[in-house]
């Protein structure tokens, strides 16, 4: 679905990405785990047309989308979930919702989509009307990965779902996010620095190491390999 | 009082609808826009034309409208557009608004010419009075406070709700982040010059009615006025533009009436001194302010 090719990313002269491949296959929760500055916000940000000083190839559904502008990248379908305080705080909730479904001309599937985050995440309904501001990080969280389910997308782009927030809203969070993938058949890439969280809940998992991808496979081998335990779980 | 309440009304209305264009301006990209004030200028010279043509007036207004939102737009999309691109830093933009300004100042000087233009007869309100109990008052003046609360109320509406307005509000915070919705920032900040612009040409009309006459620098001290109402008001914000222009308003018909009418036109100047020493966030803003 979405397929990576010898990607290279350059701020001004310094290169964050130093040529890596990946790919993602429909209805996979793929993670990508490393440490601060090993380039994984980077590689989200080059997917959905944020960054745009790079070589190599993106191909989503087997149509390159490298010249492709961030807007037009997330009407095909990619939607990326930044990481942290990703919501409008001038925005209420509903509003932020709202905006999800931009690119949806259909009012009454916005309304309905709505709805189902509201499902999702009671607890949004409760803040309905109150400014994203004014939330707890937690809840923002929870709100912008709604927001981003409101445009029903092909591929979710999660970056540090679990960045800053108590452990068992952690959990609440990556339960939906298993959840979204099963029932909504959602593709998920994730990217996390919680690397243990993050291989339980995917199928394959991407190493990433100042800019290369240092190791890669099945995320439940993976957790018993040296290397990945020693240096990403603590053990 | 009722005339004077009126008169400082209908001036601060007229900062107001200019002021509106600087705010939400400045609040998406985050630029102050020196050349708004010919917008203004633009707008009422095309009314007049219109008029002086024979158009009847509130056609006349309508395109006095059109022209401001147009040229505002395209100064945005062949000036400021490509700098941002090329992510040159906001002193270029200034220097290109600044460019702009006198651009536009001097290409009246070809057309329609360096004579002021009077409208004289043409005006449809020239010498109309209304009359409140005792009072009266020139009916310019109360069509300038009925036009621009009707045109703030539509102004609120497409802010607050619509999809558009929404857009606005969220490039304004972050245009990357409303990228990842499938927003158009550039979509939307031409939306917002188009806005301020057909703003700011109303707000010509309405001047070139109440003065009865047009020229090429008309649009300077105003659109200087209207910028420090916005910065009194908060620059960003909505609600501070509208009350920055009318503080002015009263500001100014205050110093005429108490006979100080020489320091009507320094007193803003003044206000914003103080205000920049005093409150650089502006009066009227509270604590997390919401830019548009």
């Amino acid at each position: 679905m979405l397929v990576i090719e010898g990607l290279k990313s350059y701020y001004g002269k310094i290169m964050a990405l130093k040529g890596i491949s990946f790919n993602v296959k429909e209805g996979e929760i793929i993670s990508i785990i490393g440490s601060n500055g090993a380039g994984k916000t980077t590689t989200l940000r080059v997917i959905s047309g944020l960054l745009r000083d790079i070589e190599g190839n993106i191909s989503f559904m087997g149509k390159s989308i490298v010249k492709f502008k961030p807007y037009e990248i997330a009407k095909l379908g990619i939607i990326h979930v930044p990481e942290g305080r990703g919501v409008f705080p001038n925005l209420t909730v509903y509003e932020n919702l709202e905006i999800g479904g931009y690119t949806i001309k259909d009012k009454k599937r916005v309304k309905s989509n709505i709805e189902k985050v509201y499902e999702i995440f009671p607890r949004l309904l409760e803040r309905r009307y109150q400014k994203a501001g004014t939330l707890s990080g937690g809840e923002q969280q929870m709100l912008a990965i709604g927001r981003g389910l409101i445009a029903e997308p092909k591929i979710l782009l999660l970056d540090e779902p679990s960045l800053g927030l108590a452990p068992i809203v952690v959990k609440e969070i990556f339960k939906v996010i298993k959840k979204i993938n099963r029932e909504d058949k959602v593709t998920i890439l994730l990217v996390e620095q919680n690397a243990k969280i993050s291989m339980e809940i995917s199928e394959r998992t991407y190493v990433l190491e100042t800019g290369l991808v240092v190791k890669e496979g099945i995320s439940s081998q993976l957790i018993n390999d040296d290397f990945v335990k020693k240096a990403y779980l603590g053990l | 009082m009722t005339e004077q309440l009126f008169n400082a009304l209908s001036l601060g209305f007229t900062y107001s609808l200019i002021s509106l264009g600087y705010s939400m301006v400045y609040g998406i990209i985050n630029l102050i826009n020196f050349a708004h004030g010919e917008f203004f200028m633009l707008g009422a010279y095309a009314g007049v034309i219109s008029l002086i043509i024979g158009i009847p007036w509130y056609i006349s207004f309508f395109i006095s409208i059109i022209v401001g939102a147009f040229v505002s737009t395209f100064v945005e999309v062949i000036g400021y557009r490509p700098l941002r691109e090329k992510n040159s830093g906001r002193l270029t933009a200034l220097i290109t608004a600044i460019s702009f300004s006198l651009f536009f100042q001097n290409f009246i000087f070809l057309f329609p010419g360096a004579d002021l233009i009077g409208l004289g007869n043409r005006n449809p309100m020239h010498g109309a009075v209304i009359t409140v109990g005792d009072f009266k008052i020139p009916l310019i003046k109360f069509f300038i406070f009925v036009v621009t609360i009707f045109l703030l109320i539509l102004l609120i509406l497409i802010v607050y709700r619509t999809k558009i307005g929404k857009a606005m509000r969220a490039v304004a915070f972050s245009k990357d982040i409303s990228s990842l919705m499938g927003i158009n920032p550039n979509f939307v900040i031409s939306f917002t010059f188009a806005l301020g612009g057909g703003l700011a040409g109303a707000a010509g009309f309405l001047e070139a009615l109440d003065k009865n006459q047009v020229y090429n620098f008309m649009g300077v001290i105003p659109g200087l006025k209207a910028f420090i109402a916005a910065v009194v008001g908060g620059i960003g914000s909505i609600s501070g533009a509208v009350a920055g222009g009318i503080l002015i308003g009263f500001l100014e018909t205050i110093s005429v009436v108490i006979g100080l009418s020489f320091i009507k036109d320094v007193i803003s100047f003044v206000l914003l001194i103080l205000i920049l020493i005093l409150k650089p966030s502006g009066l009227f803003l509270k604590t997390q302010r919401e830019k548009v």
